[in-house]
């Protein structure tokens, strides 16, 4: 019988000292001290085998061994615990260190103007737009005369053009694609255009000489002015929030009648007043207007029958409010520290 | 244009704040931008629109003011009344105008016995305050009325004009002038003149001459007030590069109702302030045909176009004060609108109607959304689709995206050895660092390697998805594109690190590209030398002999030509060509149900035998059988002779039938291997 104790014992902390899991203790517990198959449990059940005399003495020492597997796994289990809460390894003795780099091809980020381009357009195709594309190679018709542009008018002037020859240009605006689709199709029409254009501006801070714009188009029965308020409110609030406030002003661009300016409250201070919004509360985003009679005809459409809204915008202005980014020279200079900032 | 509060308020009584009144402006599309404190007078910079030339003045502003505030009354100037202008008076000048289509109306008038002097306080005050140069009373007086009226008017000392005659014509070529701002000018026929008998003394609309300018010393005053041609007005000035506020009221068309109104103002001024003896009687020449502009208004169109309800009162009670006209037309609830003279911008009804949603506010139109209405359109067109598609899939290969400018030098593109020919150059650039559209992704991708391996960014992987131009004949064509480049070291980790990015790097991110569309069936790819390339690596992909992408290492001496000192890696590649040739039908294979057998096979084979030509060998030899082959290792070395290099295969055999026996297997293994040792001539390793 002592044998058998101190053999029990001998394995048990031979056990216990290896144990560096709970999975490991918890076997070792069910090993030693399991209800029905446990060592020390078992033991217990050879007390009949021996004298009578010395019953009390080995109940004594069964009890001893049985306090002392009990307590011994206690600890370890404290001990073990304490690791796992410091954020030991469990198997910290074998080196394994979770902690190192992964290995992965880190996924790469897209040009932020593609990111606000893509966030737009999204906003609105849930409202029902189509994205649609047209060439930066245009002729005169399709940039001014199609669209009400006058040759020799002043107000060509905020529309100043490179030339490739006498007949072609560089588009100064996405609008040549209203006319371009209408040509082919009858309303309803509900359209986005995003793309490149080009003005001869000298480059600043706040100038390039190509930037990026998005151009919208909705023509059907009875649209009117208060559709597009409804329309761009939307659009505003989807864009930079719930809480934002839109303001039109009218303005005058040639292709639209009446023709407004859309203004949000401002995005930085919510409309008090502070140096983005030069103090007054408002920033301008896009112009907007219905579609002038001469466009609508231009593009084959009975402006009797069919009536519309247009909407154009810089996709750099938008970039530049929403990431607070003060120099437009950044988007097209490509340094990868600037471009891979932006995820969303 | 800058306004001056106090002097606006001569003309109408403001009760309201500033900034109840700056906003009521905004709103009513006058957008006042900087309101500053000028010497005890409040300065507003409003911008106003190309359509609006009226607003070009202080009485255009204050009849607009008048509108947005109420029914207060305009306070009109004091003048001289509108004379009789036919007179038995000796005339003692003469007005001849050669072009009338350029100058249609010319209204003269002369004063005698001026005082020439500095201006009065309370004019002086009023121009310095929205920083307008002072010279003398006469000069003063004419900038006081462009700013008051909207009219831009000359004096000229009438003694220095020869011949006692006005004569508006176009320069002669050769002519000259000094103009007051002690300028010569070279003057051509395309610009308009105001000459006496023998030479220029001003030119038409823009600025004065220096040689009749009032002086001192003036004592005979002729002024003018007329009506130029906006176009040539405008082409002139661009062709002198000389802006003024006076061309630039002429280019947006003066008010024709105004002109003889002005003359009778200065007139007033210039005899109330200089003490001037205003003759009787004017000279008027005049070939306009000022026709009246009547516009009809169905009031219900008002509601269609701006989706409020307005009611005929209410449209008379905002087109009155705008200086419109109304009366009831014939049709039912329909107003015949007549426009005055100074609303150049209104012809149709919709100008009419942006006239009442202006003045009623558009804060006042609730918002609301179109009808819904289903569609059979796509969300966008294929190729947008194909690039969204390549832009995600080369970004989760870890490759940025970049945005490049498109204009460049021609030294930009013959430093990237990019062809000379089929290049389009702009007519009017900027400057020769942008006078070019690129024919090639390549040298802004290089510059952008450039920029950031000079800032010390490396290991550079990038895309741009964008345009490149060519000239054709009588047409230019733009081909949307997609560029990838690399440099630098492959994608590394602290286990598996430096190992530089090669041609493969590339090549693979280019099947990639293709596999996605399921156009790599029909792809060739085809050694062919493009001048950009090193000579050794420069591949194009073709399907049907159509060239439908190419990539390759970039010439070194390209790359030396952009300062970059290490080797990249560039493809572009033709999105069209990709989305017309993606597959759009497909159909599925079954799952094999049989097991495969692997075999290997190690060759040695004359180092310029490609290993497409061991891999065609064995797809036509094993057929169907070989379900997938790989080369798992190319070795040249010391085990192999200098001019070998041994290539090892690893082939899977599979039926789709029945399981294949190791006979069947062997037999086919053995024809594959001798297949292989005599038509490329090589060994067994």
């Amino acid at each position: 019988m002592d044998d058998k104790l101190k053999a029990i014992e001998q394995e048990f902390k031979q056990a216990i000292s290896n144990a560096d899991s709970q999975e490991i203790l918890e076997n070792i517990r069910i090993r030693f001290l399991g209800r029905k198959e446990g060592l020390v449990t078992n033991i217990f059940k050879q007390l009949g085998t021996v004298s009578p005399e010395q019953k009390p003495l080995y109940g004594q020492k069964i009890n001893q061994l049985k306090d002392l597997v009990t307590q011994e796994i206690d600890n370890k289990a404290k001990q073990i615990e304490g690791q796992i809460a410091k954020g030991v390894s469990q198997k910290a003795s074998k080196g394994f260190d979770i902690t190192l780099p992964a290995f992965k091809q880190t996924i790469a980020k897209a040009h932020p103007l593609t990111l606000v381009r893509d966030e737009i357009c999204s906003l609105f195709i849930e409202m029902g737009f189509n994205i649609v594309e047209g060439p930066e190679i245009e002729t005169e018709y399709y940039n001014f005369e199609a669209l009400n542009i006058p040759l020799e008018h002043p107000s060509r002037e905020s529309f100043d053009t490179f030339y490739l020859d006498k007949k072609h240009l560089l588009r100064s605006h996405t609008s040549p694609v209203q006319i371009r689709y209408m040509e082919n199709k009858q309303p309803p029409i509900q359209i986005i255009v995003p793309g490149k254009v080009y003005r001869p501006d000298a480059t600043d801070a706040t100038h390039s000489f190509m930037f990026h714009q998005l151009e919208g188009l909705l023509i059907d029965k009875n649209i009117t002015l208060a559709h597009l308020k409804g329309v761009l409110s939307v659009f505003a609030k989807k864009l930079f929030g719930a809480k934002t406030k839109t303001r039109f002003r009218p303005h005058f661009f040639p292709f639209t009648e009446p023709s407004a300016e859309m203004d949000v409250s401002c995005i930085i201070c919510g409309g008090k007043g502070c140096r983005v919004c030069k103090h007054n509360g408002w920033i301008e985003i896009l112009g907007s207007g219905m579609v002038h009679p001469k466009v609508l005809k231009a593009g084959n459409i009975d402006s009797k029958k069919f009536s519309g809204f247009a909407f154009g915008m810089g996709i750099e202005r938008i970039a530049m409010l929403k990431y607070g980014i003060d120099d437009i020279r950044l988007f097209y200079e490509n340094d990868l520290r600037f471009v891979k900032q932006f995820s969303c | 244009m800058k306004v001056s509060l106090t002097w606006l308020e001569q003309y109408i009584d403001i009760k309201i704040p500033i900034k109840t009144l700056v906003d009521k402006l905004t709103d009513a599309g006058l957008e006042v931008g900087a309101v500053e404190k000028v010497n005890n007078d409040t300065v507003f910079e409003i911008e106003i629109t190309s359509n609006r030339p009226d607003w070009l003045s202080l009485l255009g502003i204050a009849r607009e003011v008048a509108a947005v505030t109420g029914t207060r009354k305009i306070i009109q100037p004091d003048a001289l009344p509108q004379m009789n202008k036919s007179s038995k008076q000796k005339k003692s000048y003469s007005i001849e105008i050669q072009d009338k289509a350029a100058c249609p109306r010319y209204v003269g008038r002369l004063i005698r016995d001026v005082q020439i002097a500095p201006s009065q306080e309370n004019i002086k005050t009023y121009l310095e305050n929205i920083g307008s140069r002072l010279i003398n009373n006469a000069a003063d007086i004419t900038n006081y009325c462009l700013y008051e009226t909207g009219q831009p008017m000359h004096v000229f000392d009438f003694d220095k004009i020869k011949g006692a005659k006005i004569i508006v014509r176009r320069a002669k070529k050769g002519e000259t002038i000094t103009t007051i701002d002690g300028v010569n000018r070279k003057l051509d026929e395309s610009i308009l003149v105001i000459a006496d008998a023998e030479k220029p003394i001003a030119i038409a609309g823009i600025m004065g001459g220096l040689d009749t300018e009032v002086t001192d010393f003036t004592k005979n005053i002729l002024l003018e007030s007329a009506y130029f041609d906006p176009v040539t007005i405008r082409r002139g000035s661009r062709k002198l590069g000389l802006s003024t506020e006076s061309n630039y009221r002429f280019e947006r068309k003066v008010d024709t109702g105004n002109i003889v109104f002005a003359s009778c103002r200065a007139a007033y001024l210039l005899q109330d302030i200089c003490k001037g003896k205003v003759e009787s009687f004017y000279l008027d020449v005049n070939y306009l045909k000022d026709k009246v502009r009547k516009v009809d208004i169905q009031v219900e169109h008002v509601e269609r176009l701006i989706g409020i309800k307005v009611s005929t009162s209410k449209i008379k009670s905002i087109l009155l004060p705008l200086g419109f006209k109304v009366a009831n037309a014939k049709k039912k609830n329909t107003l015949t609108v007549t426009v005055p003279s100074f609303r150049t911008d209104v012809s149709i009804e919709e100008d009419l109607i942006e006239e009442i949603a202006r003045v009623e506010g558009f804060s006042s139109i609730i918002e609301s959304l179109p009808p819904i209405q289903a569609h059979i359109n796509s969300a966008c067109t294929d190729q947008y689709m194909a690039k969204t598609k390549i832009s995600n899939l080369l970004l989760g290969q870890g490759i940025n995206e970049i945005i490049t400018l498109t204009l460049m030098s021609t030294k930009n593109l013959d430093d990237a050895f990019i062809p000379a020919d089929k290049r389009v150059i702009l007519i009017n650039p900027l400057s020769i660092e942008q006078e070019a559209l690129r024919t090639s992704l390549l040298p802004s991708t290089l510059k952008v390697i450039n920029t950031n391996l000079n800032r010390k960014v490396k290991d550079l992987k990038v895309f741009e998805i964008g345009n490149i131009y060519e000239k054709a004949t009588n047409k230019f064509l733009e081909t949307e594109s997609v560029a990838i480049a690399l440099t630098g070291n492959a994608y590394q980790n602290w286990k598996d690190h430096n190992r530089k990015v090669s041609f493969y790097d590339l090549k693979g991110i280019v099947e990639n590209v293709l596999d996605s569309f399921g156009v790599d069936g029909n792809c060739k790819l085809e050694a062919k030398v493009l001048a950009y390339f090193d000579p050794e690596q420069s591949a194009v992909i073709t399907v049907d002999n159509k060239v439908i992408a190419e990539l390759g290492k970039v010439n070194k001496k390209v790359t030396k030509n952009y300062d970059i000192s290490e080797p990249v890696y560039f493809a572009q590649l033709n999105i069209a060509d990709i989305v017309s040739l993606q597959r759009t039908a497909f159909r599925y294979n079954s799952v094999p149900k049989y097991p495969s057998v692997n075999r290997d096979i190690a060759l040695v084979v004359d180092k310029l035998i490609s290993a497409q030509s061991a891999l065609d060998i064995i797809k036509q030899v094993a057929g169907a059988l070989a379900v997938k082959i790989e080369l798992f290792d190319l070795y040249t070395g010391d085990q192999v002779p200098d001019n070998k290099k041994s290539l090892a295969f690893s082939i899977e055999y599979q039926s789709s039938t029945a399981t294949l026996t190791e006979e069947e297997v062997s037999k086919v293994h053995n024809n594959v291997q001798d297949a292989l040792l005599s038509k490329l001539g090589a060994s067994l390793r």
